[in-house]
């Protein structure tokens, strides 16, 4: 992908992009969808950003406590902060979650997972993972048992939240300050 | 993983909040390592506000509400130069899964023509039963995963074609998509 700098001309669906998202937006978005720690270099070109531009966005993301930052080689690598997306999907469950539904919501999360357990006959996603790379299983099995272990643990992490909500629910939401981060 | 986090089983007082040590996946990492459940959260949350900001989408949500495993957008068909009443889009994302394809006996199904590890859907569906879509995932008719995918209503054949996108962000990707959209749905 071309930079702010490149001389090439950009692609259409860059052009669009820039027209709808400020070179901040491209820099966080590009980051917090990472799955693995990437240098400042690697970002500024996935969103089309001169290196020195996504330094800058990077050092703010991490004043602001949306991104960390470890050094590999030498070289520094950003990564969205796991503390602030976890604590951002809680406060978005406080938001639109009474704290009834949560109850609710857990009773079904949990629900769900006991199903595949007993479909499955497995006691976690991992085994799924594990029977999906047997030499024995056809591809298309390989594929529906990858897509349930993924819904699982997502599933799991969906949980995870709102439990956190709920156990939390009455002193996060005891006063208009105390939700924020 | 140390220890198996049993959310299907509450203690003793039976609530469905009951808690007990969560498994390594739900743990917060800061060491920039991959996670399955909260990557995949964080990736389709993240997706949801390049979705908001696309000038083609009118409005987005999770699906199911309460787990996110996908995003249901609801698209103004006029942008793409169609003429139909009402159209919408599709969206998932499964980060990294493994294993991938490439174990066994499944080295065709390798991931080609397309940087990103991981499996995904963008589709487009009209009221009008059209429908089409951009996907890596196995299917049996094209060889690789990253495919084009189109039927001109729900009792007609999708034809399948190889296709290659460059972007090796998922934001990035999204955009080259949606351009790709655009281009397939002008083109009919």
């Amino acid at each position: 992908m071309p930079s702010d700098d490149s001389p090439d001309a950009e692609s259409e669906w860059v052009e669009t992009w820039k027209a709808h998202a400020s070179a901040f937006d491209r820099v966080k978005s590009v980051t917090m969808t990472l799955t693995e720690s990437r240098p400042a270099s690697w970002i500024a070109e996935e969103a089309a950003v001169s290196p020195n531009t996504a330094r800058d966005h990077l050092d703010r993301l991490i004043n602001l406590g949306v991104v960390t930052a470890t050094t590999v080689d030498g070289v520094r690598h950003y990564y969205p902060d796991p503390l602030y997306t976890r604590l951002r999907d809680v406060r978005e469950l406080l938001e639109e979650t009474t704290k009834q539904e949560l109850s609710e919501q857990a009773a079904q999360l949990k629900e769900e997972i006991a199903a595949w357990k007993t479909e499955y006959d497995a006691a976690s996603p991992d085994a799924l993972r594990e029977r999906a790379a047997a030499d024995d299983i056809s591809a298309d099995e390989a594929y529906e048992l990858t897509q349930v272990a993924s819904d699982w643990e997502l599933v799991q992490y969906r949980l995870s939240l709102v439990q956190d909500a709920f156990e939390n629910y009455d002193t996060w939401m005891s006063g208009p300050s105390s939700l924020t981060v | 993983m140390t220890e198996e986090y049993d959310a299907s089983e509450g203690q003793a007082d039976g609530s469905p909040l009951s808690r007990r040590p969560q498994c390594e996946s739900e743990r917060i990492r800061t060491d920039g390592g991959s996670s399955p459940g909260p990557d995949r959260h964080r990736i389709i949350r993240e997706l949801r506000g390049e979705l908001a900001r696309h000038p083609a989408v009118q409005a987005v949500e999770g699906k199911p509400s309460n787990e996110y495993r996908e995003l249901r957008a609801t698209v103004a068909p006029t942008w793409f130069g169609r003429q139909t009443e009402e159209a919408s889009l599709r969206v998932a994302w499964i980060p990294d899964p493994s294993p991938g394809p490439e174990t066994s006996d499944r080295a065709s199904d390798a991931w080609m023509r397309t940087p990103i590890r991981a499996y995904y859907t963008v589709h487009y569906s009209e009221s009008s039963g059209f429908d089409c879509g951009f996907h890596c995932e196995p299917n049996p008719h094209v060889d690789g995963l990253l495919h084009y995918q189109e039927r001109d209503g729900t009792d007609t054949a999708y034809t399948y074609e190889p296709v290659s996108l460059s972007a090796r962000s998922v934001s990035a990707l999204f955009w080259e998509v949606m351009d790709g959209l655009s281009d397939r749905l002008d083109q009919l």
